[in-house]
């Protein structure tokens, strides 16, 4: 009797504890982005920036202009380009994560094929004082092009910093066959 | 004195099991690393063309040539060199965006005087390739420097490395792939013969 009494002790303790173990969470977590969340039109104030956005397009293809070239870029997916607004404060800041996150729970990261492009924010430093007018470009999937969320952030990967965090509504979107990227965010 | 006997009994059978827990556990050491080592008995081939489930990358290797053509951006390569071209289709099957493309590819065996990591281009913007955005598939072609005198083999046998998918690592509990595992081999005919599509 007194062996199945420490038998059922034991059992109990073990499943105590990897419950307690389960519903921890983990560092990653705990030490994760601290999200600063709002929709297109607002003004976000992150630790360090503020993010307004302004507008969000689809694109079959776009067109941009960069090192004195033409440049015209396909995809099998989509290009969404973003224009905003950001202001930096109290200090300069560069952009270094800018990422689209889908419905469906899928990362992209600002596509790097656009390099050279005109008013590209991840592109360069922002100044406090001198709001910057300019565009995120990305590309994506047909299927996960529908509605999502942009996520903003000085650092790449930000451990407990702020992350600004737009969420589009699923028919938030303009669509354009081919997108001009030359003076789209000019003031 | 009995008394002392049962301590010494007990000590010399504690100091024993500790004994055999320690040699248990250097035999399973032994024969893991035995295991490790020993080389993978039969690698799974694959047909050019044909789509392989290579962990984070779902990649199928096309074609192969050596030529002395400039690259996709139009570089023509370092002096004296020619250039060793593999092209894949290749798509990440990830939830993220990701440019570690690098290691899925190893020639083997090696073949002599090529230069050790090769360069990745897009082909679609014949550029320098940057990440793989999750769901879109893109060609790419994977260029090694390869000295211009140097007689090329008939085949080239190229094996695919693929790592596994940890939903949190032992050190910092975050997802990651780790354990990368050499899964298959293809091989591809070289030279005129083996000329990809599109140049």
């Amino acid at each position: 009797m007194r062996l199945l009494l420490q038998f059922i002790a034991i059992l109990a303790a073990a499943g105590m504890l990897l419950g307690m173990q389960r519903s921890t969470p983990g560092y990653a977590e705990i030490t994760g982005p601290l999200p600063a969340s709002g929709r297109p039109g607002e003004t976000i104030p992150a630790r360090s920036f503020t993010l307004t956005v302004e507008k969000l397009v689809l694109a079959e293809r776009i067109r941009y202009r960069a090192y004195g070239r033409d440049f015209e870029r396909s995809t099998t997916g989509l290009w969404a380009v973003v224009v905003a607004r950001l202001e930096a404060r109290p200090e300069s800041v560069s952009i270094g994560g800018a990422l689209w996150r889908s419905t469906a729970g899928f990362r992209f990261e600002a596509s790097q094929r656009v390099a050279g492009a005109p008013r590209l924010l991840t592109a360069g430093r922002i100044e406090p004082g001198l709001p910057a007018r300019g565009i995120l470009v990305f590309e994506l999937p047909r299927d996960q092009a529908a509605g999502g969320t942009l996520l903003v952030s000085t650092a790449r990967w930000p451990r407990l910093d702020s992350q600004a965090r737009v969420s589009f509504a699923a028919d938030a979107a303009e669509s354009a066959d081919v997108l001009d990227l030359n003076g789209l965010a000019n003031e | 004195m009995l008394a002392a006997l049962a301590t010494l009994r007990k000590t010399l059978f504690s100091r024993f099991m500790a004994g055999v827990g320690g040699l248990l556990a250097l035999a399973l050491a032994t024969v893991q690393t035995i295991l490790g080592a020993m080389p993978a008995t039969s690698l799974p081939t694959v047909a050019p063309g044909e789509a392989i489930d290579a962990g984070r990358w779902r990649v199928a290797v096309l074609a192969a040539k050596v030529s002395t053509e400039p690259r996709p951006d139009g570089y023509r390569g370092p002096q004296g060199k020619a250039s060793l071209s593999v092209d894949l289709d290749i798509l990440n099957q990830t939830s993220e965006s990701s440019n570690v493309v690098s290691r899925i590819l190893t020639i083997d065996p090696p073949i002599a005087g090529l230069e050790g990591s090769p360069t990745f281009y897009l082909l679609r913007d014949r550029s320098i390739l940057n990440a793989l955005h999750p769901g879109l598939p893109e060609r790419v072609r994977v260029v090694w420097a390869i000295p211009a005198e140097a007689v090329p083999p008939d085949t080239v046998r190229l094996t695919i490395t693929a790592e596994t998918f940890k939903p949190r690592d032992n050190l910092l509990a975050t997802p990651g792939w780790f354990n990368p595992k050499t899964i298959a081999a293809v091989t591809l005919p070289l030279g005129s013969a083996g000329r990809g599509d599109g140049s």
